[in-house]
């Protein structure tokens, strides 16, 4: 290629044509090699220039620049070229920024250093110490909430003292007494197919503490509300064990029992009354249900039916069975759902996770448990599945790391 | 050919690219469908002043080979990207519209559910359990409290306060069209929400010092004029309107008031702490005073405290952070409500700032809007 000095107007032309610039052409058509070295950037501020270029010549002059150089390295191809082009600074290359060199056979060493990086942090940490802390949560919110009802046994008023309160759904549907343990079952089937799930997820750390804590708080809300106020039973035929006035030992034991048998009728350790507002049995139904379709495939669609027709079918029957009032059931699907809701909203966008005046999820009382739980956990969970004693296997090997090789 | 055609046009486009944006300002058009640029909308809408170029430069193109035509195209689009930007000034008025017939729709659904609580109010009042067959449920409040009767004049004087506040702190909103929608809104929502738990199951008088209006059985006449005498006192006991029991769970009395200081405080400078303060000790006294007079059993108060405050926050965070509105897993948007929330809130792009207007820039824009009207209706 011969130096631009020698150029004539239809070199230009030709030029500007490869570099990609035809509109110039036109303007440009007088233009030769030493015309086209000598434009500035004031020669853009006239016409016809001004009108062809609407960023001031930038790019052309930036061309014609490159093309000086290119000219110079071309004349010092064996000179003092190694690695420096033009006195820009080392490691940075004006020519690789848009990549479209004019020159094929261009030959240097350009020098570009790499910072040494540190292996990335996983952005799902198991941090099981968290998750055990989630667990004892539970457990004590699952102790207080048993304590809290033998408490409010004491309180309930005699059916014959204080019938069942008029509701719409026991005016419209008569008692079944099979109902109840059909809803036990669905719920004890619910909870069976979660924890599978759950055992064979691979984030079970970071799930695990989400679920031990959105349950903790659920029953915690619960023992408020059955604390405060005593509803009677719903029905006539409910058997409420006689009331323990005083007696703690008695009491403790009937606590230690309810525990043991999970609060559940058909283990035959619920025959306490009085904790209607809200249903627990509701609480797990749900919130077993929505666990299961948040961290199951999204393909499984028949299994998700499967499980939603276990907990719609188990919540008509706590009502077919006339165990709990329809405002107990309503109130205990609300807030499960916007607790379970708000929680994963948080967790899965970053900028919720700070308080700012335009977060107001961040004004509940738990916001900062939540912070605890969650600040080193980056983005959605995804749903990956790994059996839990392959993980147990890879911890014994060492992780293999990965070194950047050094070429010299 | 059409790629040349392309070429061409956006010849004829850079010269005139100063009116693109003066052009597109009265027709209103969204800014980002003229940041995407359609070559074909440009050149319609533009009349071009170089015609004379079109016929010079058609035989000169016709020689180019196509690989050059595609590399500069490619350019070209990159670089009308690069310049076609829209005055900041019309995205800005664009961001919060008034839209005042969204704001219309929300007061018509508060309105009805306002008066639709009123006729379940009536309806549940026939179901209310006589006070002897069923007396007050155990409530802790009422085991460490006794009633005081004047209690509950305090609440209500509380909460119209409270009200009216609210009312004035709104007239002098700059965007009193948008906070107004969603105040509407929600209240519409939450005495929905109240319609459905009255219903489900009707709690006992919490108290033996309640008088309750004796039923009327089938007598539809006299309940209509029940329903119009609530809804006409506001469904106060000041005004002598609420003599129906039965609309325990949940307290409408704890809604208003503690919605009323949630929206004073949102909408309201921050340096104004005393405010806020005093608000919210007009607020809190006005509910433990529900308790203390022995008006609602306390989970009724607890469960409105909760359903407000969840579902204000809720929506207020669905309106404030933009980046929920297109992300994939946007658990806020499964509620009921939200094509009720879109609707509202779609062309509301950033959160509504805090801005009053003074009492004359308050008459001057009344006037003009009135003014405007006026022209309106005799063109």
């Amino acid at each position: 290629m011969k130096k631009v000095e020698a150029w004539s107007a239809e070199d230009v032309s030709d030029w500007l044509n490869k570099e990609g610039m035809p509109e110039y052409i036109k303007v440009l058509h007088q233009t030769d090699g030493p015309a086209l070295l000598s434009l500035t950037k004031a020669d853009f501020t006239v016409p016809p220039l001004s009108r062809m270029s609407p960023d001031g010549g930038e790019q052309l002059l930036e061309r014609i620049e490159i093309l000086q150089m290119e000219t110079h390295i071309e004349d010092h191809k064996n000179g003092h070229a190694n690695g420096h082009i033009g006195g820009i600074p080392n490691g940075t290359s004006k020519l690789q920024r848009n990549g479209t060199l004019g020159r094929k056979d261009f030959e240097t060493k350009i020098r570009i250093p790499i910072p040494t990086v540190e292996p990335p942090r996983s952005s799902f940490p198991t941090e099981w110490g968290k998750t055990g802390i989630a667990f004892i949560y539970a457990i004590i919110c699952f102790v207080t909430t048993t304590v809290v009802i033998s408490v409010v046994h004491e309180r309930v008023p005699p059916k014959e003292h204080t019938p069942p309160l008029p509701d719409k759904f026991f005016d419209l549907f008569d008692r079944r007494e099979w109902a109840f343990s059909i809803c036990e079952i669905n719920g004890m089937l619910l909870v069976g197919l979660w924890l599978i799930q759950w055992i064979l997820l691979k984030h079970r750390s970071i799930i695990g503490r989400r679920f031990f804590f959105i349950v903790g708080t659920l029953y915690l809300y619960r023992c408020i509300t059955m604390y405060i106020t005593t509803l009677p039973v719903p029905g006539m035929h409910f058997k409420c064990s006689p009331k323990l006035l005083g007696n703690w030992e008695a009491q403790m034991r009937r606590i230690m029992k309810m525990i043991a048998g999970g609060g559940l009728s058909i283990t035959g350790s619920h025959s306490m009354c009085g904790d209607y507002l809200y249903s627990g049995h509701t609480v797990m139904l749900t919130l077993t249900f929505l666990f299961i379709k948040e961290y199951s495939p999204r393909r499984f669609w028949y299994y998700h039916w499967f499980c939603l027709a276990l907990s719609a079918f188990g919540i008509f029957c706590i009502l077919l069975a006339h165990d709990h009032y329809t405002v107990d059931v309503v109130v205990a699907y609300f807030i499960t759902t916007r607790l379970f809701w708000w929680y994963h909203t948080m967790a899965n966008q970053q900028s919720l996770k700070e308080t700012s005046q335009s977060n107001l999820l961040s004004r509940v009382w738990w916001y900062r448990l939540f912070q605890y739980f969650e600040e080193n956990v980056n983005g959605t969970v995804p749903r990956n599945y790994q059996l839990p004693l392959s993980a147990r296997a890879f911890h014994w090997n060492h992780a293999v790391k990965y070194s950047r090789l050094d070429i010299q | 050919m059409a790629a040349s055609e392309l070429i061409e046009e956006d010849e004829v486009r850079i010269p005139v690219e100063a009116n693109v944006t003066s052009l597109n300002a009265p027709a209103h058009t969204r800014p980002q469908r003229v940041a995407n640029g359609n070559p074909t909308r440009h050149a319609l809408t533009l009349s071009p002043p170089a015609d004379d170029h079109d016929g010079t430069n058609r035989s000169e193109r016709s020689g180019l080979c196509s690989l050059v035509l595609i590399q500069s195209l490619n350019r070209k689009l990159k670089r009308r990207c690069e310049y076609e930007k829209i005055c900041a000034k019309e995205e800005h008025t664009d961001r919060l519209p008034n839209e005042w017939w969204k704001t219309g729709v929300a007061f018509l659904y508060a309105l009805f559910n306002l008066v639709f609580t009123t006729v379940v109010i009536t309806i549940v009042h026939e179901r209310v359990p006589d006070k002897s067959v069923s007396p007050p449920l155990p409530d802790k409040f009422f085991d460490y409290v006794d009633r005081v009767p004047w209690a509950f004049t305090v609440t209500e004087t509380n909460g119209l306060i409270l009200v009216g506040l609210w009312l004035i702190q709104w007239l002098f909103l700059k965007h009193k069209a948008i906070v107004g929608r969603r105040c509407f809104f929600l209240i519409g929502t939450l005495y929905m929400y109240r319609c459905v738990t009255m219903y489900i199951t009707t709690l006992p008088v919490p108290g033996k010092h309640m008088v309750c209006a004796p039923k009327l059985y089938n007598d539809s006449k006299g309940k209509i004029w029940r329903i119009l005498r609530l809804i006409s006192g506001g469904g106060l006991s000041l005004t002598s309107s609420h003599l129906m029991c039965g609309d325990f769970l949940y307290s409408g009395h704890t809604v208003m008031l503690t919605l009323s200081y949630l929206f004073i405080k949102e909408y309201s400078p921050r340096w104004m702490w005393w405010y806020h303060w005093f608000c919210w000790a007009l607020s809190i006294s006005g509910v433990i005073c529900i308790l203390v007079g022995h008006e609602h059993y306390s989970v009724d108060v607890v469960v409105a405290y909760f359903v407000t405050t969840r579902t204000f926050w809720w929506y207020h965070t669905m309106a404030n952070t933009h980046e929920l509105r297109e992300a994939p897993n946007n658990y806020l948007s499964r509620v009921w409500w939200n094509p009720v929330f879109n609707f509202l809130e779609k062309n509301v792009q950033t959160t509504v700032p805090v801005v009053f207007l003074s009492p004359r820039a308050l008459l001057s824009s009344c006037k003009e809007r009135y003014h405007t009207i006026g022209i309106e209706r005799d063109e």
